[in-house]
């Protein structure tokens, strides 16, 4: 059958449509993300996470960590037991050893940003995890070279379709509400933090029958190799640095501290950095962690940061005191 | 295959370009073997049942149509009967099986007797809805049987309203599977512009609030009157926005292959009253059910105690339509009450007054008690509903912290209050197009809108939102589940 010519005619207009169609759309698009990729760190608040630390001239001491340690440590105490007001803390939730390898060599290359001492959570769950960036806040706050290395990591553990479409949304995607509302979410950053942790809010406890029921959500409890080489990684940056490194393992509700998994994998990372001679405190040692009301699921409720952050800062006291000893 | 997947963006690119590549009398052979496939990305087995229900209404039709009195009768309740029959074995067999088990254990007569699991085919009422119109439309004299089995099949199977409609009419549809459709530019611009409305309505409207919506619903013992009032308006959108963006989308796809599927929502949160919501919502099945149950019934021409009654049954059997259980039931007394009641008051002459303030206040009733009915369609049960309204109307506190909680609901992280104020921002400028939609619309701005240039800037806006704003992950349209 002999199509007429309009009909022709039209469906080349409809085929340049669509091409230029996807053309302007993707055009657009990588416009956007590439002005985004090199510039939303900018937006970065500055009380809170990187942009927290990179605005702040060189740190006596920084925290690092994930949200056990946002929800366990509180800065202010920390300020006034340790007596070190140049403080900081950067957390963001999910933060595991890779998250945290990266961070620290970031800030080790930028001579104004390296600590002097530096406190970095150990978490152990996180020791048998597979690396996933669990916080988009992290990409956004990062600085393009970050950025890259945090792509080039993630490339290198993941691979097919799907990482690609995962780092597409990451750039493209992440971070834009907090663009879009930058002034009212600045502002009630600020409202709710204080030097990188979270200040004026107010964690409730669990109920005894919630506290029984809650478990470690471990998939294994052998250490992931990517989570090792990175806590390797970090052991060699601070000691090339001179940085003064301790692990704080934060306190865990008893079902899961007490957990087979959590156990082996706490001995496997205790193991490991006493072999290096790495300053170590265990937070459940001294903690009423039968206590239900000191938790709020996993993490520490206030009344649980209330507790802990005196003790944790005594310890940190005597630790930056006597720098060489292993506080056990 | 959901329409906003990766996936069913190429399946539609290969499916459009070989619809016009090939010729006029392939391209339904082509496209049934398209919707075959896009059905059984589902759960394959099911195809079957469809297939069940397509063979019976498909003889049943040209057997009406080749007899007359009682037996043409007879094959019409025997077309209406097996049809419902396949819906009830998959839909209901459960639910009556879980009811009639409650009742011998209120009786004192329990017995334990084992309840079939059965998963429900995706779209099984709608399908099940179309294919019935069909056989009755055949039944009325109003449509030609169709003697071809494969354009049959496509009128109940074609991809774009496969799973979740518009329920189309035989009238209104199987002549266009018939036609050649020459590729028109107007009709490419006119359903990538509705596709991406669609998308942009599902991806970055619904998906946003199902965030807020479930992590709420799902922990509502544990909630505030606050974060449930938040939830159950958020619901409110996200329905609206998740099946009037599949809708958009499934009539784009069609109107890319110069096939016009019916419109089924039409602004319906700026109606002024209840009878109007629902030639507003949800139009496909509000009027299948007017044209099949409401109009057999007796409709309005009968006395007014009649006419409520039937109103009633209406809307009940609109609500056990939507789901197999009690909530879904009261949603449709719910319903059907408030439009009695406004019936009722019309009847006696009470009118809202007739300025400004009148015109919104309705508008601002229907509004509240449809969000109120909200609550009955999304809790996981009566006894739940009835905790979520006493919360809502006693325990509504507006402290630091009740605010505070019901904000950090958004994300459950620091932020919460970005995406939460982005969430309203973007609900806000949908709302705000509608509203310029339905009440400025004139004939310079319709002119302007159906310009290639309009649609081509539209089209490319909407991409750059879903893009920087949706959610890219994949989640089910709520209307599949029916």
């Amino acid at each position: 059958m002999n199509k007429p010519r309009g009909t022709e005619s039209q469906t080349r207009q409809g085929w340049i449509y669509a091409l230029k169609l996807v053309f302007y759309a993707f055009a657009i698009l990588l416009c956007i993300a590439t002005l985004k990729f090199f510039n939303e760190n900018r937006l970065a608040p500055s009380n809170i996470g990187l942009g927290g630390v990179v605005s702040r001239p060189k740190l006596d001491l920084l925290f690092i960590g994930s949200s056990h340690t946002r929800k366990s440590i509180d800065m202010k105490v920390v300020e006034r037991i340790t007596g070190i007001n140049n403080s900081f803390q950067v957390s963001y939730d999910g933060a595991d050893l890779t998250v945290m390898s990266q961070i620290i060599d970031y800030l080790s290359t930028e001579p104004d940003h390296c600590p002097q001492y530096l406190v970095v959570e150990a978490y152990s769950a996180f020791l048998a995890r597979e690396p996933i960036l669990q916080d988009p806040r992290y990409f956004s706050d990062a600085p393009p070279p970050l950025k890259m290395a945090i792509i080039r990591s993630y490339l290198s553990e993941q691979r097919g379709l799907s990482s690609v479409l995962d780092i597409f949304a990451l750039v493209v995607n992440r971070g834009n509400d907090e663009i879009l509302s930058y002034p009212i979410y600045a502002q009630a950053l600020k409202l709710g933090s204080y030097k990188g942790g979270r200040a004026n809010f107010y964690f409730p406890g669990t109920s005894r029958e919630a506290f029984t029921k809650l478990k470690a959500d471990l998939k294994t409890d052998t250490a992931n190799p990517a989570q090792l080489r990175a806590l390797g990684h970090i052991l060699e940056v601070t000691r090339d640095h001179n940085i003064q490194l301790i692990f704080v393992d934060p306190p865990l509700p008893e079902p899961v501290s007490t957990d087979a998994g959590i156990q082996k994998l706490k001995s496997d990372f205790i193991n490991i950095l006493s072999a290096r001679h790495v300053s170590y405190i265990d937070g459940d040692r001294g903690f009423a962690i039968d206590d239900p009301t000191l938790f709020s699921d996993l993490h520490l409720s206030s009344r649980g940061r209330d507790e802990f952050t005196p003790r944790i800062s005594e310890k940190l006291r005597e630790w930056i005191a006597f720098s060489s000893t292993v506080v056990q | 295959m959901l329409f906003n997947s990766l996936q069913f963006v190429f399946f539609f690119i290969i499916v459009t370009i070989l619809y016009y590549a090939l010729q006029p009398q392939w391209r339904w052979k082509m496209l049934l073997a398209a919707s075959c496939v896009f059905y059984m990305a589902f759960i394959p087995a099911y195809i079957f049942v469809l297939l069940t229900t397509i063979l019976i209404d498909y003889f049943m039709g040209i057997m009406i149509s080749q007899s007359t009195g009682t037996k043409r009768r007879i094959y019409l309740q025997v077309s209406i009967v097996s049809t419902c029959l396949v819906l009830f074995i998959f839909k209901y067999c459960t639910f009556f099986e879980m009811t009639v088990r409650e009742l011998q254990g209120l009786l004192g007569h329990a017995q334990d007797f084992p309840i079939a699991h059965i998963i429900l085919p995706i779209g099984l009422s709608f399908h099940t809805f179309q294919s019935l119109s069909y056989v009755i439309e055949v039944y009325r004299g109003k449509q030609q049987p169709e003697k071809n089995f494969g354009i049959y099949s496509l009128y109940v199977m074609f991809y774009p309203q496969l799973v979740a409609g518009p329920i189309e009419r035989p009238q209104h549809l199987l002549h266009q599977l018939h036609e050649e459709h020459r590729f028109e530019l107007s009709n490419l611009s006119k359903g990538l512009s509705l596709i991406a409305w669609g998308m942009f309505q599902k991806m970055v409207i619904a998906d946003r609030s199902a965030v807020y919506v479930n992590a709420v619903y799902n922990h509502w013992q544990t909630e505030t009157g606050l974060s449930l009032l938040i939830a159950t308006l958020l619901f409110a959108v996200q329905i609206y926005a998740d099946f009037a963006g599949y809708s958009c989308i499934a009539i784009g796809c069609a109107r890319v292959m110069g096939i016009q599927l019916m419109n089924n929502f039409n602004h319906p949160y700026f109606s002024s009253s209840f009878g109007e919501f629902w030639k507003r919502w949800h139009i496909s099945l509000s009027t299948w059910f007017r044209d099949y149950v409401y109009i057999p019934l007796g409709g309005n021409r009968v006395s007014n105690f009649r006419h409520y009654v039937n109103l009633f049954l209406t809307f009940l059997i609109s609500g056990l339509w939507h789901g197999a259980n009690w909530t879904f039931i009261a949603w449709g007394v719910y319903c059907g009450i408030l439009v009695i009641v406004e019936r009722c008051l019309t009847n006696i002459g009470w009118y809202y007054p007739k300025n400004l303030l009148g015109n919104i206040l309705r508008r601002a009733v229907v509004l509240i008690f449809i969000c109120a009915g909200w609550v009955l369609f999304r809790a996981p049960g009566i006894h739940a509903a009835m905790v979520i309204y006493t919360r809502i109307a006693t325990g509504l506190s507006f402290s630091m912290w009740s605010v505070g909680d019901a904000i950090s609901q958004f994300a459950g992280d620091l932020t919460s209050v970005a995406v939460g104020a982005t969430t309203i921002l973007v609900i806000t400028v949908m709302f705000c197009i509608e509203l310029g939609q339905e009440y400025f619309a004139s004939d310079r701005m319709e002119r302007w809108s159906s310009s290639l240039k309009y649609r081509f800037w539209a089209t490319v806006t909407l991409f750059e939102v879903i893009m920087l704003f949706g959610e890219l992950r994949s989640s089910a349209f709520i209307y599949f589940q029916f």
